[in-house]
């Protein structure tokens, strides 16, 4: 393993690249050639940007500094114990498991799946569909603009793939579960995920993120989410971060005519996690919804960045973010919506919501419209506020104690988000992980 | 099942002697300004007063102080709820305890639906009573039987407490609330204003068939209407935060052709009828 940077080479990058060179060299990764020319460009382009600073207008409020500072390995082969996983897994729905970044086929259960529905990791994929891979892989990401989308595209070792042929259904979720590892030093994983829904497919994924490790583990995620014509894809992405836990995680999502995306995000735990999400509304008719929760507390960070661009007319987007903040926790959420200027009729609203539970939480909310276009309904807001005292006396008068009041009016403000999740499996089991986040707290307060 | 029969006393105190509510020189400020200077009231068992009042004369301040809204400082008095010092107890257990308000403007509670909170109030109510927490089939009975007695529709229950109900409904939900919840003391803040006459009938008939000979009623209004359906005990005219004047049924009708004037300014004693007492 190479040792990582010495100090003045640091924000460069350029110890990310060495240690890339020479597992490049020991042929580390899987490689096609389309697939190395694209690694080295990625890294050559990380080098480049460099980490992000305050003073990047993107980076304003979010300081990676103790992300630079900490030396990561590249993940050990290790066995995470089924019964870790276990409690994550619904029955009868298929899922992979990836643990470091690598698919482990024995953790995972693939098998039962309708013709047309392919559920892989990268070996699987290149055996099955080569030119489907070369076709998508890193063509949505922003890894020319994005520093820790190029790290990502440098070094993932292992990819998940969904595809779904055209016209065909699958209702039951797919799960993806990335697994971080520590062995006792900070780890850096690149889960990679690629979905691909073709004409008039529909599927409904959870993804999620576990990074519960004692240390300072870190993730950085990139998900490539390609909706073709007329399909339907309905995604949950659920990060949960353990208390030195680092995250960055890149989702970009590309939609073509008349296809219609529900993606919905939900953050707890982690040092520090950077959540970016930028969407492509391509093509005509195309309806976008993005749901958003994080749960933020003890001195965790939270920053969640989203665009969407409206490049096509006539399509629809609904973004609704709510931020639930206690302690000395910090939330960021940036939300950009572009309307370029063929992008007539377009419909386009956004809203960003904050509880504050404490005195000391702070958020940074700035959701913003660039309209280039001249007939379009385009509308936006952000809030910031505390538990009702009204609200909380009203349920007391029924006989309801302090804590369960507030349970129920902060279980009551996530509702909104939660309700927007179409598959009841999944909205149930993002309302255990609020119901558990909630339980944390008030234990931690007693 | 009829609401008579579900009516069970649950009361603590079957003592005649002791009051349900008595207020004795209650004194209250609100960020240093006294607005009820030495109230008393004493309510008995199964007995319906109404307090009446001009806009600003304390009417629901004395309503918020009764459940326990902590804005407002108690400066001198004390009030006894079936003989237990009611200022000790947190509003919750108050509402435990078998005392209800019914809030002038009941407040929307967004994400959380009306079923969950009336199980979640019941159950309270019922565990300080020492009862197990009804099973999902007698709940739901219980409820829509409630439901029937106030005429709203079940989709009530399943959306979220008073979001986009009229005037009408969430006031007509508050009474939903006090007849599944039994309590031995409503406080019912103008659960008159603001519906129409249809409405009206609904909330009388919903109070008339739930006295019983211990359950008690304090009904705040502004105006004599409610009392046409609904026969009081005993009527107090609040005014400036006193009560100047204390009077059988017929003071309310006295009320509605005089108006409030010739009684405000602390002179009762210029009435013509004399006071009525119990």
């Amino acid at each position: 393993m190479t040792e990582l940077a010495t100090k003045g080479e640091r924000h460069s990058g350029a110890a990310y690249r060495d240690r890339f060179e020479l597992l490049q060299k020991e042929n580390f990764f899987p490689a096609a050639d389309w697939m190395r020319q694209q690694r080295q460009a990625a890294i050559s382009r990380f080098v480049e940007l460099g980490f992000p600073t305050t003073r990047w207008e993107q980076w304003r409020h979010t300081n990676v500094a103790p992300l630079i500072a900490t030396e990561f390995a590249q993940p050990m082969e290790s066995q995470v114990a089924l019964d870790a996983i276990a409690p994550l897994l619904l029955d009868g729905h298929p899922y992979l498991v990836f643990v470091g970044g690598s698919l482990s086929q024995e953790l995972s259960s693939n098998d039962d799946l309708p013709s047309g529905v392919t559920l892989t990791g990268l070996e699987g994929a290149f055996d099955l569909a080569p030119e489907l891979l070369e076709e998508h892989l890193g063509r949505y990401a922003l890894w020319e603009d994005q520093p820790f989308a190029a790290l990502n595209t440098a070094f993932w070792t292992d990819i998940a793939v969904i595809h779904v042929a055209p016209n065909v259904i699958l209702d039951r979720p797919i799960r993806v579960i990335h697994w971080a590892t520590a062995n006792g030093r900070p780890v850096m994983t690149s889960p990679r995920t690629l979905i691909i829904a073709e004409t008039g497919s529909r599927v409904v994924v959870l993804e999620q993120f576990v990074n519960l490790e004692e240390g300072s583990s870190w993730f950085n995620a990139v998900t490539e989410i390609v909706a073709g014509p007329n399909a339907v894809v309905e995604c949950v992405q659920v990060r949960q971060g353990g208390p030195g836990s680092f995250q960055t995680t890149f989702t970009a999502v590309h939609q073509a005519a008349d296809s219609r995306v529900r993606l919905h995000s939900l953050t707890t735990g982690g040092r520090l996690t950077r959540v970016d999400i930028s969407a492509n509304l391509a093509e005509p008719g195309a309806e976008l919804i993005l749901g958003g929760l994080y749960l933020v507390r003890g001195r965790e960070h939270v920053d969640h960045h989203t665009r969407i661009d409206h490049v096509a007319p006539h399509c629809t987007s609904r973004e609704n973010y709510k931020g639930i903040l206690d302690d000395e926790g910090q939330g960021v959420f940036n939300g950009l919506v572009v309307v370029h200027p063929d992008a007539q009729q377009t419909d386009a609203m956004q809203s960003n919501r904050n509880l504050m539970l404490s005195d000391n939480a702070l958020v940074h909310t700035n959701p913003q419209l660039e309209i280039y276009a001249n007939d379009v309904r385009c509308t936006h807001g952000s809030t910031v506020g505390q538990l009702e005292e009204e609200a909380l006396f009203y349920l007391r008068t029924r006989g309801l104690a302090v804590p369960e009041a507030q349970r129920l009016l902060i279980d009551g403000f996530a509702e909104e988000v939660l309700a927007l999740v179409n598959n009841p499996a999944l909205r149930g089991s993002l309302e255990q992980t609020v119901q558990a986040w909630i339980t944390a707290r008030e234990l931690a307060r007693d | 099942m009829n609401i008579r029969e579900l009516n069970n006393n649950h009361s603590l105190n079957q003592d005649k002697n002791i009051r349900m509510l008595e207020i004795k020189d209650l004194h209250v400020s609100v960020e240093g300004q006294e607005i009820l200077k030495g109230i008393n009231l004493s309510v008995g068992a199964g007995e319906l007063h109404a307090l009446m009042g001009p806009n600003g004369s304390g009417k629901s301040t004395l309503a918020q102080v009764l459940a326990g809204r902590d804005i407002y400082q108690v400066t001198a008095g004390e009030v006894l709820f079936e003989g237990r010092d009611l200022l000790a107890l947190t509003p919750e257990v108050r509402a435990r305890k078998g005392l209800f308000l019914s809030f002038q403007y009941p407040v929307v509670i967004s994400g959380v639906n009306n079923i969950y909170l009336l199980q979640a109030a019941l159950n309270a109510r019922r565990k300080e009573r020492g009862e197990e927490a009804l099973d999902a089939v007698d709940f739901l009975a219980l409820v829509r039987n409630r439901l029937q007695a106030v005429q709203m529709d079940e989709s009530f229950l399943y959306r979220p407490v008073n979001e986009g109900f009229s005037g009408g409904e969430k006031k007509r939900n508050e009474i939903l609330q006090m007849l599944i919840l039994e309590p031995s003391l409503a406080i019912l803040d103008e659960t008159d204003s603001g519906l129409d006459i249809d409405a009206l009938k609904i909330v009388a008939e919903g109070i008339n068939n739930f006295r019983t000979p211990q359950r008690s009623f304090l009904v705040i209004t502004h105006y004599q209407r409610l009392l046409s359906y609904v026969e009081p005990d005993q009527v107090h005219v609040i005014s400036e935060g006193r009560i100047v004047k204390t009077g059988g049924p017929e003071l309310a009708h006295e009320l509605e052709e005089r108006g409030y004037g010739w009684l405000q300014g602390g002179q009762p004693g210029v009435t013509a009828k004399a006071a009525v007492g119990p």
